[in-house]
């Protein structure tokens, strides 16, 4: 591989756009609820972007977005520096695949452990038999092989996880994006789980998305993390910066939201008011401003743009200084 | 002193599972005294829920419950039937369940959700049940109470129907509140608020609360005591300070070292995750029921260790040694 092909992102959000449509009740026009507003993201090869936010703010739009199952109002999605939209099916899962929250309903109830996995092989290299490269992927997941003939209901949550990775990484995709994988599970096994994704980054050379609401988990994982908030990138740093000096008010806020396991930390006072964010109420200004605690008149009266805040550092705030 | 809300010695809840039973919560004691809040940790599975579910006469019918002694807000409930609890709940006693979505009526106006307990069973007037009902959502924080009673779960976002939960629960005036899970669907900027907020109301109203859950951040951030379940049994419990800075048995010590925590786990270090998974409850279950997965185990664990007396105790031959 030459110096210049590392150069290209593994994976890249361009400006990407999702608007829907919201229906207000019977007799009130619909509204339209922007998902992702000019959204920018870069995966460099072999690296863990952290994905953060609240429900509402676009995550799971943004994944199905790199998956290439949702088609964008505007920007792109590139893969290994090609528009995903021009990419056939086939190559697109080749490349990416995706770990979801819930063990219990991404596995098809009805098949067996050893299909479920080999079903993508058998899909993509018709003629060859899977068995070998299934059981291969299944020991490297740490599954036991006694299992193998098990259906999914006869799983434990982090048994059906560990299928749950086997069968995305069982084409060798290039990047694997993980929407809350480990939210669902206890926290005994949600270590397990943790680990496993630390080894196979590292065998298997895998550039990640992680999504999460778990800042510590994100923390542990992640080379770069990108916080959101309705819809937009509030706040994009490196890991260490990110928790050591947090820009944006909102990262700020789900920072110390976090509670350690600490009885000396006692509860924050985080000053957000009662609501909780609303995508349809959104002015003109920063989105977060009906919640901040340092908002002013300037905030609420146009778009605030993103602006370096040292290497590699970004926030969309005009008051970043003033905490 | 008084006699605590709640004292319970040697809780068994078992259910039917083919020849043999299903024994999910096995000998369990448990003491919550007024003005304090008791956190019971554990992962799923663990009895926790049912525990809580018994404590409000709730659990299935085919469950079969016994207890040495289950005295709840001063009477024994023991050999309970359905009237006795029904004399309990929403008269003293009231829970918050961890789904807002799922435990409200969607078709039923907040109102008439709020009130209807406290004017069938509190003889409160239509008026003065409602004039409760705005006082408690505006103490839990939601603006224009009077003009939103009309108005239907759906018009209000997750952290407020969690909200309207909690003031449903305060609406009969309980001194014991059971709380399962509550702050687990929400984001963690609402849980911090919802949290805070009950910690408030525990304050300034003295009541007894049982918070169930997972979350170890959330037992740090409101517990006076903590309970750790493991497999239907309390392995330990203690003050929460001593819980958190002097772990005892290696489940506890387990579950804390499992999880990361910004600035003080190595980034990107393996977790000491604990080994295997719980085991099967069917039938009898001989000894320590964590010495499968316990780094530590000696043979004297096929032997369930005593439980020394104290305000810190721990259900673990090597806990002593450990920590005195």
């Amino acid at each position: 591989m030459t110096g210049r092909d590392d150069d290209i992102p593994a994976l890249e959000l361009v400006r990407a756009t999702k608007r829907y449509r919201v229906s207000q009740g019977l007799f009130r026009p619909a509204a339209e609820l922007t998902a992702l507003k000019e959204l920018s993201l870069v995966l460099r090869k072999g690296e863990t972007l952290g994905l953060v936010g609240e429900s509402g703010c676009g995550k799971s739009t943004a994944v199905n977005a790199m998956l290439g199952l949702l088609p964008l109002d505007g920007g792109s999605v590139r893969l290994g520096g090609r528009d995903i939209a021009a990419m056939g099916l086939a190559e697109r899962v080749r490349r990416v695949q995706v770990v979801f929250q819930d063990p219990y309903s991404s596995l098809n109830p009805a098949r067996r452990v050893r299909d479920l996995v080999a079903q993508p092989l058998r899909l993509h290299r018709r003629g060859t038999d899977p068995g070998p490269e299934v059981a291969e992927m299944l020991e490297r997941v740490g599954f036991p092989a006694r299992l193998a003939e098990a259906y999914p209901a006869e799983l434990s949550g982090g048994q059906r996880q560990r299928v749950a990775i086997a069968r995305a990484l069982v084409m060798r995709p290039e990047v694997l994006i993980c929407d809350e994988p480990t939210s669902a599970l206890d926290v005994s096994v949600q270590a397990q789980v943790i680990n496993l994704l630390l080894e196979l980054r590292r065998e298997l050379g895998l550039s990640m998305v992680f999504v999460s609401h778990n800042l510590a988990v994100v923390e542990h994982l992640a080379d770069r993390v990108a916080v959101m908030y309705l819809g937009e990138k509030v706040e994009e740093a490196p890991v260490d910066a990110l928790f050591r000096a947090p820009r944006h008010p909102y990262s700020r806020a789900l920072l110390g939201a976090t509670l350690p396991p600490d009885p000396a930390a006692g509860l924050p006072a985080l000053g957000l008011g009662a609501t909780a964010a609303d995508p349809l109420a959104a002015g003109p200004g920063c989105a977060f401003a009906p919640r901040c605690p340092l908002a002013a008149e300037a905030c609420r009266a146009a778009p605030v743009p993103l602006a370096a805040q040292g290497a590699e550092h970004l926030a969309r705030c005009l008051r970043a200084e003033a905490a | 002193m008084s006699e605590p809300l709640l004292d319970l010695e040697d809780l068994r809840i078992s259910f039917p599972a083919g020849p043999e039973r299903l024994n999910a919560v096995r000998g369990l004691d448990l003491r919550i005294g007024a003005g304090e809040t008791l956190c019971l940790v554990g992962e799923s599975g663990c009895g926790k829920s049912l525990t809580a579910m018994s404590l409000m006469g709730l659990l299935p019918r085919e469950a079969q419950v016994g207890a040495g002694r289950f005295r709840l807000l001063g009477r024994d409930m023991a050999r309970a039937r359905p009237r006795d609890w029904a004399g309990l709940r929403g008269r003293g006693l009231s829970m918050i369940f961890q789904d807002p979505m799922t435990s409200l009526n969607p078709v039923l106006g907040v109102g008439r959700q709020l009130t209807e307990g406290v004017i069938a069973t509190g003889g409160l007037s239509r008026a003065a049940a409602e004039a409760r009902a705005v006082e408690l959502l505006e103490r839990v924080g939601i603006a224009r109470a009077a003009s939103r009673l009309g108005q239907y779960p759906h018009q209000f976002s997750g952290g407020q129907r969690q909200r309207l939960m909690i003031a449903m629960a305060l609406m009969s005036r309980p001194r014991l509140l059971i709380a399962d899970e509550p702050t687990t669907a929400l984001d963690v900027t609402i849980q911090a608020q919802i949290l805070r907020l009950l910690a408030e109301l525990q304050r300034d109203l003295g009541l007894g609360l049982l918070l169930i859950t997972h979350d170890l951040g959330v037992v740090a951030a409101i517990a006076d005591r903590v309970a750790v379940m493991y497999a239907g049994r309390i392995v330990e419990t203690g003050p929460a300070a001593d819980i958190f800075n002097a772990p005892a048995h290696p489940y506890t010590r387990g579950l804390m070292a499992a999880i990361p925590v910004p600035g003080r786990t190595p980034r990107g270090a393996l977790l000491p995750a604990i080994p295997g998974r719980v085991p099967g409850l069917t039938g009898r279950l001989e000894g320590c029921a964590f010495r499968e997965r316990c780094s530590v185990a000696v043979p004297a664990c096929a032997v369930r260790a005593p439980q020394p007396a104290g305000a810190h105790r721990t259900e673990c031959h090597l806990a002593t040694e450990a920590a005195p």
